[in-house]
């Protein structure tokens, strides 16, 4: 057994059972009033839960009224959102316009099914990006900054900033050192460098495509043409599996070589993340 | 309503079939959590839901007494900083660990003692298995004296990424959001933790490099 599984077995060791009269403590306290889609989206929610539970007690054996809230719409907005990648800036404007990226990707503890257009069915629940698009895929747009730093959600830009520039110059250091000589090198590393390099900047497709040529070169690298990435694009996905079991995908452009999302499947089969790039667009400096 | 998909031949008239209805849908922890602010009642609900899994990970590190005051404490801690919680997030588990995991923090002395403790009572010579299950749960026995001995010598922020991942199932971004550290510093923290329990294992320690 390795290491991981030995914690575990040595965490089920120390466990203890809740007793039957765990404590819940008193919740109360000030109110406040909901205004906006939080307020609706938890009517929707709250109402949604009563409606459906009286629905499956119908008495009269047939077809109960169903509470019908498929993820299919929500994939439907974001293919209409995405554009054509043969139409994307070819490379990133040394002076001008940034590239603008906008990305969808499932939340924190979505586990989308394996099933393409039926994702996160089960946590499906009422969120908002800053464009109103409602959904269980959260929607971010961000900036490629120039050379030297990584592209960060609005958010945690700053701490990003301070963060990934180091990064970003050991990566192009050791993608060299990949090109030049595989052997000694640590797989997963060198995949989850040349992943990192496509997804934080946009390089001139020649570069693109020579990342993707070090990506199928890869040790344990799998590569398959025909595949399709969680909104049913064709792509061509370069797969690995660390040693714990997780399989990593990266979605390329077969045309382009343009990045287009990545995927994270647990050892136990589960889809715990994944992402679609929807947009490169240039735009003016903020 | 689901619909079973049928042959596309026009030569079969059948229509679709209807599959069971979708199941009740619960509101989300996000969900829940937006409502509280309003309804202040409803926290109870993740107290119902999460509290068994908080209590059975905390027990882990600081014991049962210990536990049950830290939970108890971090759905209190939850329910002042409720207003700031991000609806995005429809599971709300990674945050209540992230909140406990702070609290476990002022028990350090115990947990590494409750450790500790553990490694010296269970230092016993192996015996001989006669199947491979048996050797299997040997093996883990055995192992675990010497895993609870590094556990009690790891950093206090090495122990709660590698806890997180191991025993409460986070992922590295849960893991990241629930302690506000950035990715690249989990699997740091992590690497060097796994580092320390593979050498306890007697694992080349480099292999995970």
């Amino acid at each position: 057994m390795d290491d991981m599984t030995e914690l575990r077995t040595l965490g089920r060791t120390l466990e203890h059972a809740p007793p039957s009269g765990l404590s819940r403590p008193e919740f109360t306290g000030r109110t406040r009033r909901l205004r906006g889609w939080p307020a609706l989206a938890v009517a929707a929610a709250l109402t949604a839960a009563t409606l459906t539970v009286p629905a499956l007690l119908w008495p009269t054996g047939e077809s109960a009224p169903a509470v019908s809230q498929t993820g299919d719409g929500h994939v439907a907005a974001l293919v209409e959102r995405a554009s054509d990648p043969s139409a994307w800036p070819s490379a990133d404007p040394s002076d001008g316009p940034q590239v603008v990226v906008t990305q969808a990707d499932t939340p924190d503890g979505c586990a989308p099914d394996a099933t393409p257009y039926r994702l996160c069915r089960e946590a499906a629940h009422p969120v908002a990006d800053a464009e109103g698009l409602a959904g269980w895929a959260s929607v971010t747009t961000s900036r490629l900054p120039k050379p030297g730093h990584m592209r960060c959600p609005g958010d945690s830009a700053d701490r990003c900033d301070a963060i990934e520039p180091a990064l970003l110059a050991d990566l192009v250091k050791e993608l060299r050192d990949l090109a030049s000589n595989t052997a000694g090198t640590d797989n997963a590393a060198a995949f989850r460098k040349v992943h990192l390099a496509l997804f934080s900047t946009l390089r001139e497709e020649r570069t693109r495509e020579k990342l993707a040529d070090a990506l199928a070169l890869i040790p344990g690298v799998t590569t398959d043409a025909d595949a399709h990435d969680w909104i049913g694009r064709p792509v061509t996905s370069y797969a690995f599996t660390t040693p714990d079991g997780v399989r990593q995908e990266v979605f390329l452009d077969a045309k382009t070589a343009h990045y287009l999302g990545s995927r994270e499947t647990s050892a136990q089969g589960k889809t715990v993340y994944t992402s679609a790039v929807l947009k490169l667009a240039l735009a003016d400096s903020p | 309503m689901t619909l079973l998909p049928t042959h596309n031949s026009s030569d079969n008239p059948d229509p679709p079939v209807p599959l069971a209805p979708d199941p009740p849908r619960e509101p989300s922890d996000g969900a829940l959590i937006v409502a509280s602010r309003e309804r202040p009642e409803l926290f109870s609900v993740l107290f119902d839901r999460h509290s068994g899994a908080l209590y059975r990970h905390v027990s882990r590190r600081v014991g049962p007494e210990a536990a049950e005051d830290v939970v108890a404490e971090t759905f209190l801690v939850a329910f002042r900083k409720r207003g700031r919680y991000d609806p995005a997030y429809p599971v709300a588990l990674p945050w209540l660990y992230g909140i406990a995991t702070r609290l476990v923090a002022r028990h350090r002395r115990e947990e590494t003692t409750r450790y500790r403790a553990f490694s010296r009572a269970h230092t016993s010579p192996s015996v001989a298995a006669e199947d491979e299950r048996v050797v299997t749960d040997l093996t883990a026995v055995s192992a675990g004296p010497s895993l609870a001995a590094a556990l009690a010598a790891l950093s206090q922020g090495d122990r709660d990424v590698l806890l997180l991942i191991a025993w409460a199932d986070l992922t590295y971004e849960e893991t990241a959001r629930a302690l506000s550290i950035p990715v690249g510093t989990v699997r740091s923290r992590l690497n060097r933790a796994r580092r320390r329990t593979r050498a306890a294992l007697g694992v080349n320690p480099l292999e995970l490099d």
